[in-house]
């Protein structure tokens, strides 16, 4: 059946409006068909995860899309159908009092889901990347879904991250593209391992880090996550959390698989981001006070150990199955955790409206279904045995100890510890949660707020299934049922199956146990001994994206750049102005040069010959004629008068004979002359 | 087909252009069925023409042995008439509405039916000195539809477009000439004129820059833009469809003339011309992305978009070879398609709400969906998110400079990028302050305002829905734009 893919992909494409035009006419019919819709989907994509095709279309696009749903990509577009399926279930309830737009958010809840699939499917980079963007920006409206000033700001941060990485991971596939002409998973993989030096791969490599990186919340561009999830709707936030961040994930696995298998600074490079990310986000985890947060940095810290399962397949090469294999677990199992963990905590604030710990301590007393969704969460995720965190932790334990075997570094056992730290950590803060929902005294808010149904069968549904899943995923054999052959996607060649219940494996369990009650005395007990608040510990100047990102794009680079942009606006501003200037200048200097070659020439060549001795009385002619006039007129003076006029004549003369005219006037009578000559007597 | 009917749109044009004039019409049906029956007559004529398409060409008139003025189809010809033709109905009919109630209606349209005939003209050129002479009166018939408001500032707006125009075109006539004289009359022929010729080298390079800065008026290139974002002072269905895609296309099509059919891109690849040329491309396009994002207004914000657009096109363009032409030819096709889109979806907040500027914007998006949403499909093209048009055009483009080899073609690429970004930051602040308004300042937007009407929904939609359809199947336009830079065509 090979329209079983595109038919995945694309129907809750074609599904989504028509939720919209359903919505217009009746609510509650609207959430049915959205439930109904990703009902199908899972059913689908059971079908494409046992049939295992490939599909392509090459005209679409310019790059052709392809599909291929074996192994890991079937299996996860299983959990994404699932996670849908179980959100939707909830959202019905959970949306149901004053929320605005539920239209709008059923549409990209949908639009996403398509595109969601469409990425897990992918076979090559190019598709992966049109659907990469298409769900950077249908998410964006979950995020902004509460129109909250938080949410506002969390949006544009989200918007803005997912902007720039689409855009430096597109240059990085173009990059890619241009040296190898394929951007197919397989071919990659094919091509790459004939390479010895990778370092001139590692530019394209980095750029498409960057772009799935900012996308999975590793460090440094994880700034987006912790406010985004938070603020968007509990049941996005599931998705946001549980869905989203595997997609990039995704990613960052299939260009560490395809490009760096066995590259040893790539994967040590990639192991300091993952160690990095998973510190910091258990640290903010256990230093927050509100209940989303903390899942939210708890879930930038699953992405951290995810990524140290990726980068040590990547550094041990052809024995990096046991990392491998605990990668692509942990991601399965952190999805189902934070499904069922954000679902809970959706119970939570549908019920009260508040999400700092001060206001919802308490609230779980009596309400075993809560207490078991928080307490199955926060097994699994502390690494429990028995939990399906355990296994995945134990997996990637292992791998680090291997890969400190083979280094023999002092650095990979410092690591080592960070991940045993970290895991204690993780323990800790999930105690945090549990012990406040359901230890404590109730709190004014919960007092007034206890109702006798606190949520409706459908919403119960969901979470009771989704926890139940989260032992059920503990089991050994369940895990070899459902990855078969998922690790190949993640560099592996074979699922291990390493001893769980050994005393070694047992032993890390034991260590995060008794690291678990160091944190929590430190970061839980000893803050709130004397007044019994929680308190947020994280300094608000230690924030990077207030600190350092906005800053520098908000201030410096706009006004640095804007300064420049002004100034070289102005040349051509000041050009339009200075043209006539310079044009009238130019014009006036060269209508001038005859003039002023005139009058050069009337002070050097064609100057006035000195004047001669004056003429007092004028000449004999002029004198004896004025005699006979004054004799004949009776009148006197005549005499000067004459001599005067005589010499003016003279003068003008004697001007006329020294000029260049007179010489071109006597030269050409000379030639007419001579032409005359000729032709009288020639 | 006879070529001497390539004459046809041009005089229909013109006639149509005079009869509109002389004899007024009284009512407003009547005047707007006219109008819509002339250009969509002048439309189908040049669209016939293209689908039969004459090969010889059609001499009009000759003053010597090489110069003449001279009638061609051919494949570049046929993509910038085709794309004219085809927008001009649509914007006109979004003229109408746009267009009720506003003074100097009667110059202002026999202008604008003229400037299509002359448009037509210059996507027919047969050589240098004709696609020169259709481009002279591009300017002045254009000239007086700047200057349509008669208040101070489009007078103002009007001189700068006359002064750059026309001092432009002094400087491109000095390549006309020059490739008129060595390059027997220049008449378009793929690959050049110059292979061969007696020219000196360096000095034809010289010539090349002076008409390609001449050139680069219309193309709006840095620091020649200044009268781009000036001009949206004009009504909306002009900067819509003239400076956003007649125009300022004029322009880029007459240098993808003089660069591929009157140079030579073989000549000038790898030369002091090409890098200088290539470098201003390079900068026009963060420069221009960098001015929309300071701009407050919202249709100069769209101007400056569009100096960064062309000189993607130019990028594209003077990298000189086919990839960077057709990744040339389809930028232009779909940057035509989702501008004028965008322009219109400007036009018709203003011309709904009074507003022009972008802090004005809160809210607007819940009482005017449909034209918000269709600006965000613009915004989303504009940007290049995959599945709309305007993301193949610059993976086109993208590619194109990797495969340059250059160290410039790198940087262009990097240019593009960062372009795109600044890009995202202009366009989006449109539907995210339009549709998801701060608090408090959505009552801004009075009650009573609404989406337009048909007249201007119905190019709007089907601008969107074409952006849509071309990002998704692309395969017609990349395969004729692959077909007219190989000279196939």
């Amino acid at each position: 059946m090979n329209a079983m893919i595109p038919l995945l992909v694309f129907f809750p494409f074609l599904a989504a409006p028509l939720s919209y035009l359903i919505g217009k006419r009746s609510r509650d019919s609207r959430n049915f068909f959205v439930i109904a819709v990703s009902a199908v989907a899972l059913a689908f994509a059971l079908a494409v995860w046992h049939l295992e095709s490939g599909e392509s279309f090459e005209t679409v696009l310019a790059g052709g899309l392809s599909f291929r749903a074996d192994g890991f990509r079937g299996l996860y577009s299983v959990v994404i159908a699932l996670m849908w399926f179980m959100t939707s279930l909830l959202s019905r309830e959970y949306f149901s009092e004053h929320y605005r737009n539920r239209n709008r958010y059923y549409f990209f809840l949908l639009l996403t889901l398509g595109a969601s699939f469409g990425v897990f499917l992918s076979a090559d980079f190019f598709t992966a990347f049109v659907f990469f963007e298409i769900l950077s920006f249908t998410s964006f409206v979950w995020v902004i879904q509460d129109e909250t000033p938080g949410a506002d700001r969390a949006a544009k941060t989200y918007l803005a991250v997912a902007v720039i990485g689409g855009l430096v991971l597109f240059m990085g596939l173009a990059l890619l593209y241009h040296r190898f002409g394929t951007l197919d998973f397989g071919e990659l993989r094919k091509l790459a391992l004939t390479m010895t030096d990778k370092s001139e791969l590692y530019p394209a490599g980095l750029m498409i880090l960057f772009g799935f990186g900012a996308k999975a919340g590793l460090f440094p561009l994880h700034v987006w996550l912790p406010k985004a999830h938070p603020v968007a709707p509990a049941p996005a936030s599931a998705l946001l959390s549980g869905a989203l961040t595997k997609i990039g994930i995704y990613g960052v696995t299939a260009v560490t698989v395809s490009l760096f298998m066995g590259d040893r600074k790539w994967g040590s490079m990639l192991f300091c981001v993952a160690l990095i990310t998973l510190f910091l986000g258990a640290l903010m985890a256990i230093c927050s006070n509100n209940l989303k947060k903390i899942l939210a940095c708890s879930s930038m810290s699953q992405i951290g150990f995810v990524t140290v399962g990726i980068a040590l397949s990547a550094a041990l090469g052809a024995e990096g199955d046991l990392a491998a294999a605990g990668a692509v677990w942990h991601m399965l199992n952190h999805s189902i955790l934070k499904l069922t963990l954000f679902m809970a905590a959706g119970v939570v604030y549908m019920n009260l409206h508040a999400l700092s710990l001060n206001d919802v301590r308490g609230f779980g007393r009596k309400k075993p279904l809560l207490a078991m969704a928080f307490a199955f969460g926060g097994l699994g995720l502390g690494g429990i045995p028995l939990w399906n965190g355990y296994l995945s932790k134990t997996m990637l334990h292992e791998a680090i100890t291997e890969f400190a075997s083979v280094t023999g570094s002092f650095w990979v056992h410092a690591a080592e510890w960070i991940f045993m730290l970290t895991g204690g950590l993780t323990l800790a803060y999930m105690t945090k949660i549990f012990v406040c929902l359901f230890f404590e005294e109730p709190s004014e808010l919960v007092r007034k707020a206890e109702k006798r149904k606190y949520m409706n069968f459908l919403s119960s549904l969901a979470i009771a299934v989704s926890a139940i899943l989260i032992p059920v995923m503990g089991i050994p054999a369940v895990m070899r049922y459902f990855m078969r052959n998922a690790i190949i996607f993640a560099g592996g060649s074979r699922t291990p199956s390493p001893a769980f219940f050994s005393w070694e494996a047992l032993s890390g369990a034991l260590i995060t146990l008794i690291v678990a009650s160091a944190a929590y005395a430190l970061f839980v007990w000893l803050p709130r001994r004397k007044t019994g608040e929680y308190r947020d510990l994280w300094p608000k100047r230690l924030d990077l994206e207030n600190e350092v990102y906005r800053p520098l794009l908000l201030t410096i680079l706009p006004k640095a750049g804007g300064l420049l942009a002004r100034a070289l606006a102005l040349i051509p501003e000041k050009l339009f102005d200075a043209l006539p200037l310079i044009f009238g200048a130019a014009a006036r200097v060269t209508s001038e040069i005859p003039d002023r070659l005139f009058l050069f020439t009337r002070k050097t060549a064609l100057r006035e010959a000195p004047a001669r001795t004056a003429f007092h009385r004028g000449t004999a002619l002029s004198e004896t004629a004025g005699k006979v006039a004054e004799k004949v007129t009776h009148r006197k003076g005549l005499v000067t008068a004459f001599g005067r006029v005589g010499m003016r004549l003279r003068e003008e003369f004697s001007e006329v004979s020294s000029s260049f005219s007179f010489a071109l006037l006597l030269a050409a009578l000379g030639l007419t002359a001579m032409l005359v000559g000729l032709l009288l007597f020639g | 087909m006879n070529s001497a009917f390539l004459l046809a749109p041009i005089l229909m044009a013109l006639c149509f252009a005079a009869i509109w004039y002389l004899l007024p019409m009284r009512t407003r049906r009547r005047k707007n069925l006219f109008l819509f029956f002339a250009t969509l007559l002048v439309s189908l004529m040049t669209w016939a023409l293209i689908l039969w398409r004459p090969r010889e060409s059609f001499e009009i008139y000759r003053f010597s042995e090489k110069l003449s003025i001279t009638l061609k189809l051919d494949g570049l010809g046929m993509f910038f008439a085709g794309l004219t033709s085809f927008l001009w109905p649509f914007a006109t009919l979004y003229a109408f509405e746009y267009m009720q109630g506003a003074k100097h209606n009667r110059m202002f349209f026999t202008f604008y039916l003229m400037t299509f005939g002359v448009t037509e003209g210059i996507a027919f050129a047969g050589n240098m000195l004709s696609a020169f002479v259709f481009y002279e009166m591009l300017t002045l018939t254009t000239l007086p539809l700047v200057l349509s408001r008669f208040n101070e500032d489009s007078q103002y707006a009007a001189r700068r477009y006359a002064v750059y125009c026309l001092g432009g075109s002094a400087f491109a006539f000095i390549g006309v000439v020059f490739l008129s004289y060595y390059g027997g009359g220049a008449p378009f022929v793929p690959g050049g004129v110059l292979a061969g010729s007696a020219a000196d080298k360096n000095m034809m390079l010289l010539v090349f820059l002076i008409s390609f800065f001449g050139f680069g008026v219309k193309a709006a290139v840095f620091p020649l833009h200044g009268w781009l974002p000036l001009a949206s002072v004009a009504p909306t269905p002009v900067t819509a469809l003239l400076h956003a895609v007649a125009v300022v296309k004029a322009g880029v099509f007459v240098l993808m003339r003089t660069v591929y059919y009157g140079f030579g891109a073989e000549y000038l690849r790898g030369t002091y011309a090409q890098k200088i040329a290539l470098g201003i491309a390079i900068f026009t396009t963060v420069f221009g992305a960098a001015m929309a994002l300071k701009e407050r207004h919202f249709k100069r914000r769209l101007a400056y978009s569009t100096v960064s657009n062309l000189s993607y096109i130019l990028f594209g363009v003077m990298l000189c070879t086919e990839a960077g032409l057709s990744a040339g030819i389809t930028h232009t096709v779909f940057h035509a398609l989702i501008k004028i889109g965008a322009f219109m979806c400007a036009g018709a907040f203003m011309h709904q709400t009074g507003r022009e500027y972008l802090f004005e914007l809160d809210g607007a998006g819940k009482r005017m969906p449909w034209i918000f949403s269709f600006f965000t499909v613009f915004s989303l093209a504009l940007v290049g998110i995959p599945l709309f048009n305007g993301f193949i055009s610059k993976y086109q483009l993208v590619m194109a400079g990797f495969q340059d080899g250059t160290v410039l073609g790198t940087v262009g690429v990097f240019a593009l990028i960062a372009a795109a970004f600044l890009c995202a930051v202009y366009m989006f602040t449109v539907p995210i302050r339009a549709f998801f308004p701060q608090a408090g300042r959505d009552k801004f937007i009075g009650s009573n305002v609404t989406d337009p009407g048909w007249r201007m929904l119905l190019p709007i939609g089907l601008f969107a829905l074409l952006v849509i359809a071309f990002g998704v199947y692309p395969e017609p336009v990349l395969s004729l734009a692959r077909a007219i830079a190989a000279g196939s065509l």
